[in-house]
């Protein structure tokens, strides 16, 4: 199996004004080319802060602080992975909804609700497909244009077909520069070195620069021919749109893009929030439970649509919930995690079968199930606050196996038999 | 007194919709759309249906937190009593029927106003949903627990602190945590909190409106389990609502399946689980996520939403995704029919299938 990304070790920490919270104390996973991956655990035990740690879009005051993200493209890191905790924002904005993608949590929060379905579908086509798309519009007006719908002579037509792509391409390359430009001066804002002024003014000149020429490309778009283009454009994408739709079941398709999330029901808008995600097919899909807040009928829809999508368009999912059932239907491997701790990593069919972990076991017994059985038994006490998290193992208040040792070192995370990797010590 | 604690016939609540510029009442959002049940004392009902089903509007109609717009509720009364009542207000003259009316103003709850309700709200009481929203947080917990109390004027100061006391530890709780507010405590412990407040008055019947779903999986076990113990040292009867079959499936005894105002099946849990009848019920059932990866069932995946209960579709009300629909469930809605004991069926085809 050939890995697709790591996380290796990773500590995530939110300073808050009531002190650290060590949201992830050593978190390591590893997803595959080509499988699901499950990352199970109560609220607040650190699934979606790892993966925004892996995305890199942990919320203030949240920071990263230790550890190591490794991606693994075949373009360019020769098997080595790309530590993408070391590189830069720009590079993460191209890996961002291209290589990977997330569903997040309530679909309902994470649309736009003033901004139409179709546009927010086209915005990850503008952004990351534009040379496609692009290309796509030339080569249809190059056809109308030969067919003779479309009536333009000669010199005009070198010219335009120039311009356009001068003109259309430019335009979003400049305005990206320039809020560069702007986050960079920004960062320099209240240093008062003398390095840090010459590159502030410098940054200045090169910004009224830009701000020329964006303002004469944008000039030049209203011109009518030119305009006429762009509209093209939009409309190559909206094809796009419609067709993502469709795959993904929504009915009426044609008529969806010029809706308003407020008019779709949750399964709808839950189908969108898939479609901007899947939009440049992305290698890995990470789903934040995505389903956490449909119907069982709604849920079983939205996970039989991403099982059919993995076995089509994309090649791994990493899929957060608390549901140890839907691990149970969906994931080929699952992570438990407990408080910011990974406690325990198997096939799935070992976890059920064989929980090792203290935790794990608790968990599987607290879940009702089919049959019939007389009481439930519980883990009892809390989830620790992880401020002042309980020293060593992060459980070890809650086990009821808790040896002296659990309470002074963490556990390091040992392979048990093939595959199946626990952190406790009752199996070292 | 009867065996049933609870009985609700033909209840109806309906929403006005507003629209134009009078403000002219233009439809009915049909949250109730005539239910018939009977909850038998001691036993847990369950009531599953997806989101918007009216599970809850019936929940709160039965409480009287809702008025109903139409039907009636019968809390405590002897069989004879009901169905003679019934037998009035069906029967063909007018006189009858006007006797009949005379006879229910004194034992249909949804006609008690006032001071009347004041005996009723204290044998009837309710656990909500998120306990963080349903707990005032500006009070403490020995307000919180002490309200009801306060309100029936059941005691005197001393007497309530101490059944306040009592009562937290019933649920699992000790007395020093009686002068702490909500936000000091977890979701699991304000739950406690809030099943403590409703068995304040000494209720015979909580209806219990999704109380673990905004609960993690093994605080949900400790609930549930409390719960369970609750009803058995107090012979409590439950209406227990939820999405999450499975939870059901563990605590009730009888479950009914509501779609779209409507009841579609009901009987025991083990009818429902293992006999069942109705196509929606099976679907639900199929679509439930089992965390044991050997057991495989067929998915049976029903396509499009839930209609607009506004315009509710003619004839039976899961047709247009049932895949079992013929011209008969179209054109005629069916009635809960007797399949077996006490197994009730609202489908056409349910003999076929």
């Amino acid at each position: 199996m050939q890995k697709l990304i790591e996380a290796r070790d990773v500590y995530t920490n939110f300073f808050t004004f009531e002190g650290v919270v060590k949201a992830l104390n050593g978190v390591s996973i590893i997803v595959n080319q080509g499988e699901t991956y499950g990352l199970v655990g109560e609220s607040g035990c650190g699934k979606s802060v790892t993966v925004r740690s892996i995305m890199r879009i942990v919320q203030s005051p949240g920071r990263i602080v230790g550890g190591k993200i490794l991606l693994f493209l075949s373009r360019e890191d020769k098997g080595q992975g790309i530590d993408i905790l070391k590189r830069s924002e720009a590079y993460m904005e191209s890996i961002r909804g291209n290589d990977i993608s997330m569903i997040f949590q309530e679909a309902s929060t994470s649309l736009n609700p003033v901004l139409s379905i179709g546009y927010q579908v086209a915005e990850s086509f503008l952004l990351h497909r534009l040379d496609e798309m692009l290309k796509e519009t030339i080569d249809t007006l190059k056809a109308e244009i030969e067919s003779g719908k479309l009536f333009i002579t000669g010199w005009w037509k070198k010219f335009q077909g120039l311009l356009f792509k001068a003109e259309l391409k430019g335009l979003e390359r400049y305005t990206d520069m320039v809020a560069g430009i702007d986050r960079r001066l920004y960062e320099l804002e209240d240093s008062t070195d003398k390095i840090s002024i010459d590159e502030r003014n410098h940054l200045n000149r090169k910004r009224d620069r830009l701000k020329k020429t964006v303002f004469v490309v944008q000039c030049v778009r209203h011109l009518p021919f030119i305009k006429h283009y762009g509209k093209k454009l939009h409309k190559t994408i909206r094809i796009h749109v419609i067709d993502l739709l469709k795959e993904l079941g929504v009915p009426n398709p044609q008529n969806v893009p010029d809706m308003y999330p407020h008019e779709l029901s949750g399964g709808m808008q839950q189908r969108i929030v898939i479609a901007i995600a899947l939009a440049c097919h992305p290698k890995l899909l990470i789903a934040d439970e995505p389903t956490s807040n449909l119907d069982v009928t709604i849920q079983a829809q939205i996970i039989d649509l991403i099982k059919n999508l993995k076995s089509t368009s994309i090649a791994s999912v990493l899929f957060i919930t608390h549901d140890l059932g839907l691990v149970a239907e969906m994931c080929d491997r699952v992570t438990v995690m407990y408080a910011g701790d990974a406690c325990e990593t198997a096939a799935v069919k070992d976890l059920f079968k064989e929980p090792l972990h203290p935790y794990t076991k608790g968990l599987l017994r607290s879940v009702p199930k089919l049959k019939a059985q007389k009481e439930l038994e519980s883990i009892p006490g809390t989830v620790p606050n992880l401020i002042h998290p309980p020293s060593g193992c992060r459980f070890h208040p809650r086990c009821p196996h808790a040896k002296d040792i659990c309470s002074e070192d963490k556990p390091p995370l040992t392979e048990h038999s093939e595959g199946h990797f626990i952190a406790c010590y009752l199996y070292t | 007194m009867s065996n049933n604690i609870i009985e609700v016939r033909e209840l109806k609540k309906y929403y006005p919709v507003q629209g134009g510029v009078f403000k002219r009442h233009i439809a009915d959002v049909k949250a109730v759309d005539g239910v018939n049940l009977a909850i038998k004392k001691g036993e847990c009902l369950g009531l599953v249906g997806e989101s918007g089903c009216g599970k809850t509007t019936l929940g709160k109609t039965i409480l009287r937190l809702n008025q109903a717009t139409e039907g009636r509720i019968y809390f405590n009364e002897p069989e004879e009593k009901v169905e003679e009542v019934e037998k009035l207000l069906s029967s063909e003259s007018r006189e009858e029927r006007s006797r009949g009316q005379k006879l229910r103003q004194k034992i249909d709850i949804t006609k008690f106003y006032g001071r009347k309700l004041l005996p009723l709200r204290q044998k009837i009481q309710i656990v909500f949903q998120d306990p963080s929203n349903s707990l005032n947080p500006r009070m403490l917990v020995k307000g919180i627990i002490a309200e009801p109390l306060i309100a029936q004027k059941l005691m005197n100061a001393r007497e309530i602190e101490k059944r306040v006391i009592e009562l937290l530890y019933t649920v699992g709780m000790a007395k020093e945590h009686m002068m702490r507010y909500p936000h000091e405590f977890s979701g699991g412990q304000r739950q406690r909190i809030a099943i403590a407040r409703a068995l304040a008055t000494y209720p015979e019947f909580v209806l219990m409106d999704e109380p673990t779903s905004a609960l993690d999986v093994s605080v949900q076990a400790q609930i549930l389990n409390l719960l369970q113990k609750l009803q058995a040292d107090f012979k409590l009867t439950y209406l227990f609502v939820t999405h999450h079959l499975l939870v059901v499936k563990h605590i009730s005894n009888r479950i009914a399946v509501m779609y779209l105002g409507k009841i579609m099946e009901t009987g025991t849990t083990d009818d429902i689980f293992e006999d069942t009848h109705h196509p929606y019920t099976r679907a639900l059932l199929s679509a439930i996520p089992i965390p044991d990866p050997e057991t495989k069932m067929e998915k049976i995946i029903l396509t499009g939403d839930v209609p607009n209960p506004v315009n509710p579709p003619k004839g039976c009300r899961f047709n247009p995704r049932c895949k079992y629909a013929k011209t008969v469930c179209r054109e005629a809605e069916p009635e809960l029919e007797k399949a077996a004991g006490n197994h009730f069926v609202a489908c056409h085809r349910w003999k076929e299938l």
